[in-house]
């Protein structure tokens, strides 16, 4: 059973054009539900890197402060009880001394250091929209009819497992969308998923 | 209803009698509501040329198919054996259709809706010649229930061809399939097909919108643009109704929709469909999802640790209840109240530890501090007029002064005296009554 768990664990199947969108937004939506961790972190940095598609994909970059997030996910629970200890050792002994007022600073502090810790683990989530299809062309209006979205002169068109903000969407079945460099464009809702 | 009335000033006319005959007649004396018929003008055994031509008909009505600026320069040219006549100034040849007998024609459509059953055209005069006014009846459409299965052409004939503009498709791209009409039907009348609501046509086949037609001389083109989303894809053949006068009935006819090639996007597989999060899980091969489960698993074991943010909320919410009770206390407590509690808690305090020169200090600071709380405000005020009224003034300096004796001299100071002096200050501190 460990055995099979550890080879989950480690050895994640390879994915298509189809699994990939799918396997995207599930681990977006498992941090959604139980925070991230250093296994959805680093599945997701690997899906993402996945992604066919010139224009729009995010390939993994090795930077010091993804390893040093690496490990704080790693060992997030050891690191907030760490910090509950210390921040329950100052005040103590600072209300036993009659230091009310240093007592309420480091509280404070310690609330802060606490939030902006948690916040690393649980980000803040837009709704959001990943691409579903092999090629879905982006379109400048909520219909077929209109003409694509022209950027360095070729329509865009969006690759499987693409994620953008999720914008709005009208009742004849289609999706509005924020690309990164504030590109807008509409996508018919059956070739995306969509996490609001 | 169209009334059209003739011009009787053309009766006025200086020019010399005419022997000829002029006559107007319709290809139909009973056309249908929404009919195209043909008009003509016939003129006969005219020997002489150039006369005026007066027609009394308003060619800015809808009805007639040719402007007036285009049905004057249909017959500006002259052509073998056609007469000449006048018409608002300018010659037009009116062309011989056999001997002796001479035409103009119009294509007119009648009205959908005319006031009562009759259209007349008013009399048409050639010189001092008047022709007799046209009457025509118009018949009413036969009634029929609407079907929304069909798309309603109006009043025809037509012919209506369906084709699509490339032989294949991508799944999930999009093709253009076109409907080009023509016919005798009013072709500007047409409506775009709702093709979504025809059986076969349901939007979990095929995604449809209709692109704007266009409107050629002799047809019209309804393009459609289609997005399959199924691989297979077998639409029905679409259902058209109009009504033909030549039958004098509603006729359906049936479109057939040529088969469609649709082939795998770029590398892709069939995409499911459903675009919602629980869709992509259910998307996900098995070994995925049970990755997935077990990971959640381990997390819903940890989840605890969540509240432990809630710690230093809950310091933060107790010094701060701490803190108010105080300051809701000092500001309600009399000067005296607050002598009388703050020598107490000094006496406490005094009792605790052993009695030294810094502790001493520390004594007197905490005393006073805990006493004025409200420092520099018109509360403090009071509390040192209160303080005024009895020796505690001349009791604090004293004990500063012994207390600086007996920490650095040069007068030897015993601490039982100096122990005494802090007595008697809690004493008459809390003796305070002001």
């Amino acid at each position: 059973m460990l055995i099979l768990a550890l080879s989950l664990m480690f050895t994640a199947p390879s994915q298509d054009a189809v699994t990939l969108p799918a396997w995207i937004v599930s681990l977006h939506a498992y941090e959604r539900g139980n925070g991230r961790d250093q296994w959805s972190w680093s599945e997701l940095t690997q899906a993402r890197a996945s992604v066919a598609d010139p224009l729009w994909s995010q390939p993994a970059v090795s930077a010091w402060w993804k390893e040093l997030y690496s490990v704080y996910l790693q060992y997030f629970p050891v690191f907030f009880l760490l910090l509950t200890l210390l921040g329950l050792a100052l005040c103590g002994w600072c209300y036993a001394h009659r230091r009310v007022r240093t007592c309420f600073v480091i509280a404070v502090s310690w609330l802060i250091v606490a939030i902006v810790g948690w916040y690393l683990v649980h980000p803040l989530h837009a709704s959001l929209v990943v691409i579903k299809q092999p090629v879905v062309v982006l379109r400048t209006g909520n219909g077929i009819t209109y003409p694509p979205v022209i950027l360095e002169g070729q329509s865009v068109q969006l690759g499987a497992g693409v994620e953008a903000e999720y914008r709005t969407e009208r009742g004849n079945g289609w999706v509005q969308l924020e690309l990164k460099n504030n590109i807008l464009g509409w996508v018919p809702k059956d070739a995306v998923y969509i996490m609001k | 209803m169209q009334s059209l009335v003739l011009c009787l000033c053309c009766l006025l006319s200086q020019q010399p009698a005419e022997t000829g005959k002029l006559t107007l007649s319709a290809s139909k004396e009973r056309p249908f509501a929404g009919e195209l018929i043909e008009i003509t003008l016939t003129i006969e055994g005219f020997t002489r040329t150039g006369l005026e031509l007066r027609i009394p008909w308003q060619f800015q009505e809808s009805g007639w198919q040719q402007r007036p600026d285009e049905w004057i320069a249909s017959y500006s040219k002259s052509a073998p054996n056609s007469i000449p006549v006048l018409y608002q100034g300018k010659t037009l040849h009116v062309p011989r259709v056999k001997l002796g007998q001479h035409q103009f024609r119009w294509k007119y459509r009648i009205p959908t809706r005319t006031e009562n059953d009759s259209l007349v055209f008013g009399a048409v005069s050639l010189g001092n010649t008047l022709s007799p006014g046209l009457s025509l009846e118009v018949r009413p459409l036969p009634v029929i229930l609407p079907s929304p299965g069909e798309w309603y052409l109006g009043v025809g004939p037509f012919q209506v061809i369906a084709r699509w503009q490339q032989p294949q498709v991508a799944l999930g791209e999009e093709i253009t399939l076109e409907f080009a009409i023509s016919g005798a039907g009013d072709l500007a009348a047409i409506n775009s097909p709702k093709l979504s609501e025809l059986p076969g046509w349901d939007a979990s086949k095929v995604l449809l919108e209709v692109a704007p037609s266009v409107l050629q001389k002799d047809k019209r083109l309804f393009r459609i643009m289609v997005r399959p989303r199924q691989q297979e894809l077998n639409l029905s053949n679409i259902k058209v109704r109009f009504f033909n006068p030549e039958q004098e009935r509603w006729v359906t006819q049936p479109v057939g929709i040529p088969p469609i090639r649709i082939v795998s996007a770029r590398g892709a597989l069939t995409v499911p469909a459903g675009s919602s999060v629980d869709d992509a899980r259910s998307h996900l091969p098995h070994l995925l999802e049970r990755s997935l489960d077990q990971h959640e698993q381990g997390r819903r074991t940890t989840g605890w640790i969540r509240w432990v943010i809630a710690i230093p909320f809950l310091i933060l919410l107790a010094l701060s209840i701490q803190y108010a009770y105080e300051r809701w206390q000092a500001f309600t407590m009399t000067p005296a109240k607050r002598w009388q509690h703050a020598a107490r808690a000094a006496r406490v305090q005094k009792q605790s530890e052993e009695l030294t020169p810094a502790r001493g200090y520390a004594l007197l600071h905490g005393l006073l501090q805990s006493a004025s709380l409200y420092r520099g405000t018109a509360d403090h005020d009071a509390l040192l007029l209160a303080v005024k009224g009895i020796p505690l003034e001349k009791q604090f300096d004293q004990l500063l002064s012994s207390l600086q004796n007996w920490q650095f001299g040069p007068m030897p100071v015993q601490p039982a005296a100096i122990d005494k002096m802090f007595e008697q200050l809690l004493h008459d501190a809390e003796a305070i009554t002001c």
